[in-house]
């Protein structure tokens, strides 16, 4: 055919600022939307989208990718996914569903403040095609598990769960209120789309779809790889927009983003993808580890992009490497014995060959986090379950939302992590004093800041509470400080925040 | 994953063994890495990855729009620059 | 440990419904948790910037109503439709550029219609742009994940025309290189007075902050105006001054502006839902259609051989007040 091909006009559908001549600039864009960087009106234009798509490509292609998904869904829909898969698989698809698929759909509404408050009109036109990608998201993430409500109520988490006050998903919400849905167009776009988007999502998009297909959900693995090929699209939203702030003198506050979101991001990561790949996943069906996935799409993937953009790796780099080792690990003994309070039914994941290869993949984990599972072990053996549910609440870190846990192993030999001093303003070139309110409660919430256990367990305060031999009440709440950016405190009582004295 | 290295994460299946040939063709003289990961593959160039529209055709025996690559590529590394002829990655310009 | 619950035929919130939820039912309905009735809609302290925009402009709008949930697209469109839709439209425009550009179309038009193309067609993607981000406020700030749905759609309908409205301004500027396509129309757009209607509609439509008084000023007059004016009287000055491709593209782009429409009508039937509605929107109406009667005059007014589509494009606009079930404004 003789068309014009897309580089010829594109140029000309991405040039339509206007000066307003009947509203003030302000008005057409607030700062609190539109966002306060010092960047000269001119350079708004500049603003060049590196994977470029036309409306016309667009629906073609993303047809074609619904067509995949859905057929490979109806090809399989006569499987009956319950009795052929790992009881710990379903529940890596309940946490997935009940965490993602709601937020899929505002993550739409935030890119659709990029189409009316970012200043940049090629920004706008992309975020029209990101806001169409995650309500495509949010509908596939919604029509796959609605399929499984009828044989298992667990499910109906997908749509109700975002609404609940489940402290798990208060975490969520905090993170993507805060990440997402609150900040001006410009911070968004490198808090989420550069960060997180590139990032972090690939660890439960791609990662995570290895482990699918070996568990035989080819259904799950398609499902997710084909979102994020949109992702690995629209996330580029954010690069050029970080490459403008530093031409313009606001490397600092890009660089600042990058540290706040990537902190917070792994943070919710350790639960999401952490838990199910080291301990829900069947062994025989596990791609990998989830340090190596981290490996793979962070500590390289993700470093490169941000260190060939001019960033640098976040001031707590050394605190977060040392982090990939335990966190999840932590997590994973509070979920399980917290299990009261999920919306799936966690595996534990602890069996003798489970061990072996987590020793192997985390060497020490025997003598740390398996003590702990000896103790739940002993009592599960003996009968005695009640002393497995933890009858206290667990240290919430106030920004995270998410409980804080420590090991002794970060006292004994995390090098510069004991509670008496902090490593973080030794191992960064800013001093405490010069830094802003959101860093200041990033070292707030690093273990090194946390007030050390009050009993000697060997896990973290989520292990503390169900270990055989003590219950340990915390008794101080100095472990995280009020942040600047304090989550709406609501009394409610279901939430373990109570714990949390104020 | 080296340091370096740039390009794209294809999901398994036909257009990732197509890819694979057009890298391998695409970039004579620069070694390509490739890492089966089961259900997505990593296609690893140093410095700077190409991939032609003709190049993709001619390992799939079939006409391929570029941006069809879309579908089956739910990752990247590197920086990314898109046409109707070629896709390219590669690394920036350090700032610092 | 609790026994466990029973299942469930669909999701929770649709089990009191008899009907079984059709698909649009089950991936559309009550997404936005920050509409979930708290003191403040987002979990960051109360004060910051955007719970205070979404109390003021969305919780607190003047138009309210029980349940926003319950807030159907009558075209019951998912994304999975929507584009199957869109890329058999855009096929068919396609098959027209292509059949045009093969009878040497852009070749054979007249000077005095290049005029028109250059003073009143390509200038036009500065408008549609701007309706692209008017509908993208609704998108972000209705209180109904169903509403927001349909503004979405609106939205990438808003981006189709400015990419085949650029697409035909570089086609006609390779046709015309000495004319001035691809590089007046900015100019144009500020200062022609044919379009300043358009432009003080749509840069006041663009701040009308409150929810439910924007949907007003762009899905009740902003959009109508753009149909009847832009497009509408444009299609039928096209093809009578021997341009069929853009009448052809024209009637394409009103097709989108049809599902606009009913999708625009059936959420102020929504809103009438609740009586006390009623003035406060008949009050917004009544303040915007002279903004889209004056832009629909200024622009149809300058087109050539269409001498009666002023006045009828803004009939056209009443009646689509009336058919909304509200007053007509005498604008």
């Amino acid at each position: 055919m003789a068309l014009l091909e897309r580089s010829e006009w594109y140029d000309i559908a991405r040039r339509t600022e206007w000066t307003p001549g009947y509203v003030s600039d302000d008005e057409l864009y607030p700062e609190g939307h539109s966002g306060d960087y010092d960047i000269p009106g001119e350079a708004w234009s500049t603003y060049d989208e590196p994977y470029k798509i036309s409306y016309r490509e667009y629906v073609d292609i993303q047809r074609q990718k619904d067509a995949g998904a859905y057929s490979v869904k109806a090809a399989l829909e006569r499987m009956d996914l319950r009795s052929k898969v790992d009881p710990g698989w379903i529940s890596t698809l309940k946490l997935h569903y009940g965490a993602v698929s709601v937020v899929e759909y505002n993550a739409g509404l935030m890119e659709s403040r990029f189409v009316r408050w970012a200043r940049s009109p090629g920004m706008r036109n992309m975020g029209t095609f990101g806001m169409l990608d995650e309500i495509r998201h949010a509908q596939l993430q919604l029509f796959f598990p609605h399929e499984y409500v009828p044989t298992d109520r667990q499910f109906d988490w997908a749509h109700s769960g975002m609404k609940s006050n489940n402290w798990g998903i208060i975490a969520g919400r905090h993170f993507f209120d805060d990440m997402m849905m609150t900040r001006d167009a410009v911070s968004t776009s490198i808090l989420l789309n550069f960060a997180f988007e590139t990032g972090f999502t690939n660890l439960q998009f791609i990662g995570l779809s290895s482990d699918a297909a070996n568990a035989g959900d080819f259904s799950f693995s398609k499902l997710i790889q084909s979102i994020q090929s949109d992702e690995a699209r629209h996330a580029q939203i954010g690069t050029p927009m970080l490459a403008m702030m530093i031409e313009n003198g606001e490397k600092e506050r890009a660089q600042r983003l990058v540290d706040v979101a990537f902190w917070r991001s792994w943070k919710l990561f350790t639960i999401l993808t952490g838990i199910p790949m080291d301990y829900y996943i069947p062994l025989d069906k596990r791609e990998g580890s989830f340090k190596e996935f981290m490996q793979e799409w962070i500590v390289t993937q993700f470093v490169n992009s941000l260190e060939d953009l001019g960033l640098a790796k976040p001031w707590y780099w050394d605190i977060f490497l040392a982090d990939i080792d335990e966190h999840h690990h932590g997590q994973q003994l509070g979920t399980w014995s917290w299990r009261p309070t999920l919306w799936f039914s966690p595996a534990a994941g602890v069996g003798p060959d489970e061990r072996d290869w987590l020793e192997e993949k985390y060497p020490g984990w025997n003598d740390t986090f398996g003590k702990c599972w000896d103790a739940i072990i002993e009592n599960l053996k003996r009968g005695d379950i009640g002393r497995t549910v933890p009858g206290t609440l667990p240290i919430i870190c106030n920004m995270s939302n998410i409980p804080i846990r420590r090991t002794t192993r970060w006292s004994t030999t995390g090098g510069s992590t004991t509670s008496a001093r902090s490593p973080i303003a030794g191992s960064s070139s800013r001093t405490r004093s010069a830094t802003p309110p959101t860093k200041r409660s990033l070292i707030a919430c690093s273990p090194a800041r946390s007030s050390p256990p009050t009993s000697a367990v060997c896990c973290s305060t989520w292990a503390s509470a169900c270990s055989a031999t003590a219950v340990a009440t915390p008794t101080t709440t100095s472990g995280c400080p009020p942040t600047s950016r304090v989550p709406t405190r609501r009394r409610r009582t279901d939430r373990w925040q109570h714990s949390h004295s104020r | 994953m080296s340091v370096g290295s740039v390009g794209p994460v294809i999901q398994s299946g036909e257009v990732a063994r197509a890819v694979v040939a057009a890298v391998e063709g695409d970039n004579a003289g620069r070694a390509v890495n490739v890492v089966d990961r089961g259900s997505y593959v990593r296609i690893e160039v140093e410095g700077e990855c190409v991939i032609t529209r003709a190049s993709v055709e001619r390992e799939l025996g079939r006409p391929f729009k570029l941006h069809e690559l879309e579908v089956n590529m739910p990752s990247f590394a590197g920086r990314i620059d898109t046409s109707t002829e070629m896709i390219r990655f590669y690394r920036g310009e350090r700032h610092d | 440990m609790t026994e466990e619950l029973k299942p469930l035929r669909t999701w929770s919130h649709l089990v009191g419904q008899r009907r079984r939820p059709s698909e649009y039912e089950i991936v559309s309905v009550g997404l936005l948790w920050h509409a979930r009735g708290e003191t403040v809609p987002f979990e960051v302290e109360g004060a910051s910037f955007m719970n205070d925009w979404v109390m003021r402009y969305r919780d607190n709008s003047a138009i309210t109503h029980d349940d926003w949930d319950s807030f159907r697209d009558p075209d019951e469109l998912v994304y999975r439709t929507y584009n199957i839709l869109q890329d058999g439209q855009e096929s068919y425009v396609d098959g027209l550029l292509d059949q045009y550009d093969n009878e040497g179309h852009d070749e054979s038009l007249s000077g005095a219609w290049l005029d028109v193309l250059e003073a009143l067609y390509t200038p036009g993607r500065y408008l549609v742009h701007t309706s692209q981000m008017a509908s993208a406020y609704l998108v972000h700030m209705a209180p109904a994940s169903t509403i927001c749905n349909c503004a979405a759609f609106q939205t990438a309908d808003a981006l189709r025309w400015v990419s085949r409205i650029a697409y035909r301004t570089a086609s006609l500027a390779k046709a015309h290189p000495d004319r001035s396509f691809g590089e007046s129309e900015r100019a144009t757009w500020e200062n022609a007075p044919a379009w300043q209607g358009y432009r003080e509609l749509m840069e006041r439509a663009l701040v009308a902050y409150d929810w439910a008084e924007a949907f007003v000023a762009l899905n009740l007059v902003a959009v109508p105006a753009i149909s009847e004016g832009y497009y509408r009287a444009m299609a039928l000055s096209a093809r009578r001054n021997d341009d069929t491709l853009l009448a052809l593209m024209a009637e394409a782009a009103l097709r989108d502006g049809d599902r606009a429409r009913r999708w625009s009508q059936a959420l102020v039937g929504h809103m009438l839902d609740v009586e006390s509605n009623r003035a406060q929107l008949q009050e917004w109406v009544d303040a915007w259609a002279p903004y889209g009667t004056s832009a629909i005059e200024a622009f149809a007014g300058e087109l050539p051989d269409v001498p009666d589509r002023a006045a009828a494009g803004s009939e056209a606009l009443r009646r689509a007040h009336s058919s909304a079930g509200l007053a007509t404004s005498d604008g």
